[in-house]
């Protein structure tokens, strides 16, 4: 199975390819779509992490003390790599402090807390008047997107802006819109397509134009999204361009992964360290590409967001949430917890990042809240032995070997863990989830990353001091050669000057035996000539 | 509020090596139940004994290895390699049979290399090849099917044959035990028979040996059962049955009356629980795609090559033995190209 070149033939998403592994799982998802989405009573206050995006860190512009409007700028990134943050609604800047946030290494980070004063009152820059964006051009476009804060809201959340710039290889001929929410329980993506379906076709059109390039825009829905495919339908006639292209997907997660999507649709593999842009693609998530039309035509910066709260909570649903509306806001506003709920998760269930402290806030990446059981877990407390049944290489669709790379990491075989590619797990859980022994090979792989990583440096710092050593020793071997070539020179010098010395002297002899017999000339300027 | 931590993914267990284990065995189930109908008694106290022997001493490496006992002694994994030692040997084999079988199964080729999932060799047949080489006799003595049975023996009978070892009836082993159908192959063709006159031999069924395809059909069914289940998957069975159908028809083409129908290699002797019961064992075999084809293959050319040339007359326990020697090598060349990576 090499990457075929189908897609010379056939437009993405004509012909649907494989990949391989992965799992079938009951979606869950029904339950969180029954009401429309409605946004949640204004919470008391707004806790918003400076840092909610892949790059830099970012620096908070304004005070405590300081009274802000809705859409005002309240941080941005300390170089160019990261995204804007704006104020979800007009209020009181409380707090610049830290607070608990979702992160693996950083558990608390600063986060602005806003008071809202319920005004709700927009600032001034979203209130302007911008031209329609199909006069704008694409630089003016790019910047408006980055203006606007917005970043992947499929969880990556990279930075849109710097995802659409970029000069590569190829042109950029296939927008992929992925809708394709192949986790179980969440909802949000869904809900958004079935409510704006034409707003996220106008979004895609708008990223297109960006790009100027594209001739395919593919929406990838999941197989089950049949009401979803005619709402697009629908919507694709009155957006009325050739370009796009409707297309389900099997659900077989974790399909709507950005390689394994990619792959699927169009039958290329992303390279490994690669980018989908390399191969002439750029990949956004629904989400992404609703805010964006909501920048550009709505003038709204990246404010709220659609997330689902489901599982054990008392009534399941999706809220259009403010950027840094509490999590326990969010709970309440569905209800209240089940009885004895002791795991709350951001994200769905196999991917997603647990949550210890319920006063967390949500973020631009925060698509999904999931309440759990105990029993809806797994008992950590005791896993087998590894039985090399094989189920978790059955299923990886990176076509690794879990079992060996749990081997390696677990006997701290550094190169062996490298060798067996451990960069290219995409820590999608498939393995985990088939692992008869219960094994935690995903927490494994993650912890072996982290080693892998320090143990790059580490070399890199090696290399880098032995090469400092090395340009050291150079160093002093061409001193001591310059100070061997000085001395030998000043030697050489010294021969000369003792020659001319001795000449002189003899020219002196000579011309003393002249003077006396006659008169004494000037003769001590020969030491000059002779240096 | 605070909640509990820990990484993802947060789902319940989907199943456990426990209910693979409980799966092997009741896919076994039939197939030991067809063997008993046509063995006789025997099979059931030979496995019960196997079972006995194999949890003691499991227990006793246990403590001695320090390891916690409950989990280990409920994941049914010794029954499995007890069930496949007991289906294996003859229903009427003393009983330290059972006891030296699993002295070697359980403590030296499961506990001395390190316990469940440590294992580079098959336990069960370990302690079969320990058997095949120690006691070749034991092996000569395989009770008659049912229909060809001249006497019919009462579990008292049984249990005294089995604990004293002497072979109460008169007439002795030989009113008591028949040759297998491969033994007859054997012996016919070192006389110089054609296949076709051995084959009238009453032992020959339909196309195996009588009884023992029946037997074999019942693995069969259990075998796809167990694929069904995705407990097993199709790899090593059907590259194992599918090599012994293409090594042996080419020579039953060309000469039918020196080479037996492929059937009956496949229906006789251990071919098909090897191929669906043994081979499959994960801990000792392949674990990539391509290793898992060749492996079948191995066990297969292995088996046929022992049966025609070597010194036994089944070879299944050593052509296992030998593919296990081979797997991880075989795994480190066969490795799947890992994604977005080049050829
Ligand atoms: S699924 Fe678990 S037990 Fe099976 S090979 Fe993989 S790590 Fe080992
Ligand atoms: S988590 Fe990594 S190793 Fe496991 S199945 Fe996914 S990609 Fe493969």
């Amino acid at each position: 199975m090499s990457s075929v070149p189908a897609s010379r033939t056939h437009a993405p998403g004509e012909f649907l390819h494989n990949f391989h592994g992965g799992l079938k799982l009951r979606h869950y998802k029904r339950m969180s779509c029954l009401h429309p989405v409605t946004r949640p009573p204004m919470p008391e206050h707004l806790s918003l992490a400076l840092k909610q995006h892949v790059g830099d860190r970012s620096i908070a512009l304004v005070k405590p003390g300081q009274q802000v409007l809705k859409g005002e700028v309240l941080a941005r990134p300390a170089s160019g790599f990261g995204a804007l943050l704006h104020a979800p609604t007009s209020g009181r800047i409380a707090a610049i402090d830290e607070q608990p946030v979702i992160s693996r290494q950083h558990p608390v980070d600063t986060c602005i807390t806003l008071i809202p004063d319920d005004r709700d009152e927009w600032h001034s820059d979203c209130q302007r008047m911008i031209p329609d964006w199909r006069q704008m051009s694409g630089e003016e476009l790019l910047k408006r997107i980055a203006d606007a804060g917005i970043v992947g809201l499929g969880g990556a959340v990279f930075p849109t802006h710097r995802k659409l710039k970029g000069h590569w290889a190829q042109p950029i001929k296939t927008l992929i819109l992925n809708g394709a929410e192949c986790e179980p329980y969440i909802s949000c993506d869904e809900m958004l397509m079935r409510e704006h379906p034409e707003q996220i076709l106008l979004g895609a059109q708008i990223v297109a134009r960006t790009l100027g390039t594209v001739e395919h825009i593919v929406i990838a829905l999941e197989d089950q999204m049949g009401e979803v495919e005619d709402d697009f339908k629908r919507a694709q006639r009155i957006v009325d361009d050739p370009r796009i292209a409707i297309c389900r997907v099997r659900k077989i997660y974790p399909e709507g992964g950005e390689r394994q999507l990619i792959k699927v649709l169009t039958g290329l593999e992303v390279p490994s360290g690669g980018y989908p842009q390399q191969l002439g693609i750029v990949c956004l998530n629904v989400g992404t590409a609703w805010s964006v039309k909501r920048a550009l035509v709505d003038r709204v910066p990246l404010i709220e967001r659609y997330v689902t709260v489901t599982g054990a909570v008392q009534e399941p649903r999706n809220w259009l949430t403010l950027l840094g509306t509490p999590v326990r806001h969010l709970i309440e506003a569905s209800g209240g917890l089940q009885p004895q709920v002791n795991r709350l998760v951001m994200g769905g269930p196999v991917m997603g990042m647990a949550i210890s402290d319920d006063a967390i806030s949500v973020t631009k990446g925060f698509n999904c809240l999931l309440a759990l059981r105990p029993e809806q877990l797994r008992d950590p407390t005791h896993s087998m032995p590894c039985i090399n049944c094989s189920e978790c290489v059955r299923v990886c669709p990176a076509r690794l070997m879990p079992q060996l790379l749990y081997h390696s990491i677990r006997t701290g075989d550094i190169r062996q863990t490298s060798e067996l590619a451990l960069f290219d797990c995409i820590e999608c859980g498939c393995c985990d989830l088939v692992c008869p022994s219960h094994i935690p090979l995903t927490e494994y792989f993650r912890l072996g990353k982290s080693q892998l990583r320090s143990s790059l440096r580490e070399q890199q710092r090696a290399s880098k001091s032995e090469q400092r050593h090395q340009a050291r020793n150079q160093r002093l071997e061409a001193q001591q050669a310059l100070r061997a070539e000085r001395r030998a020179a000043r030697q050489q010098a010294a021969a000369d000057q003792q020659q001319a010395q001795q000449t002189i002297a003899a020219a002196l002899a000579r011309v003393r035996g002249k003077q006396a017999r006659g008169s004494a000339p000037q003769a001590d300027d020969s030491e000059e000539s002779g240096a | 509020m605070k909640f509990s931590w820990s990484g993802a993914p947060h789902v319940p267990a989907q199943t456990s090596v426990a209910n693979v284990m409980l799966q092997v065995l009741l896919a076994l189930t039939p197939g030991v139940i067809a063997l008993s109908w046509f063995f006789g008694i025997g099979v059931w106290i030979q496995l019960l004994l196997a079972l006995l022997f194999a949890y003691g001493l499991e227990y006793l490496m246990l403590r001695w290895r320090r390891q916690p006992v409950k989990p280990f002694i409920t994941d049914y994994s010794a029954a499995v390699t007890a069930m496949l030692f007991a289906v294996c040997i003859p229903p009427l084999s003393p009983w330290w049979a059972s006891l030296a079988g699993m002295l070697f199964a359980i403590v030296i080729a499961k506990h001395l290399f390190g316990g469940l999932g440590h294992n580079r060799f098959n336990p069960a047949m370990v302690g079969m090849a320990v058997l095949l080489i120690s006691f070749p006799q034991l092996f000569t003595h395989w009770s008659p099917p049912r229909e060809l049975a001249e006497v019919q023996l009462s579990l008292s009978q049984v249990l005294s044959i089995i604990f004293t070892g002497n072979p109460i009836v008169t007439g002795g082993w030989d009113a008591l035990t028949l040759a297998t159908p491969l033994d007859t192959l054997r012996t016919g063709s070192a006389r110089g028979l054609l296949v076709t006159e051995v084959r009238v031999a009453p032992i020959f069924g339909t196309f195996g040996g009588l009884g023992w395809e029946w037997v074999a059909n019942w693995y069969l069914l259990g075998g796809l059962w167990l694929m069904y289940r995705g407990i097993i998957h199709w790899r090593v069975p059907v590259a194992l049955l599918a090599t012994v159908v293409l090594l042996t028809t080419p020579l039953y083409l060309f000469d039918p009356d020196a080479n037996p129908l492929p059937l009956q290699h496949i229906f006789s002797g251990a071919t098909v629980l090897a191929a669906f019961f043994i081979a499959t064992d994960p801990v000792s075999g392949c674990s990539t795609p391509r290793g898992q084809l060749l492996f079948g293959c191995g066990v297969a050319a292995i088996t046929l090559a022992i049966r025609r040339w070597g010194a036994y007359p089944d070879g299944v326990a050593f052509a296992i033995l030998i593919m296990n020697m081979f797997a991880p090598l075989i795994d480190r060349y066969t490795r799947p190209r890992v994604f977005g990576h080049s050829e």
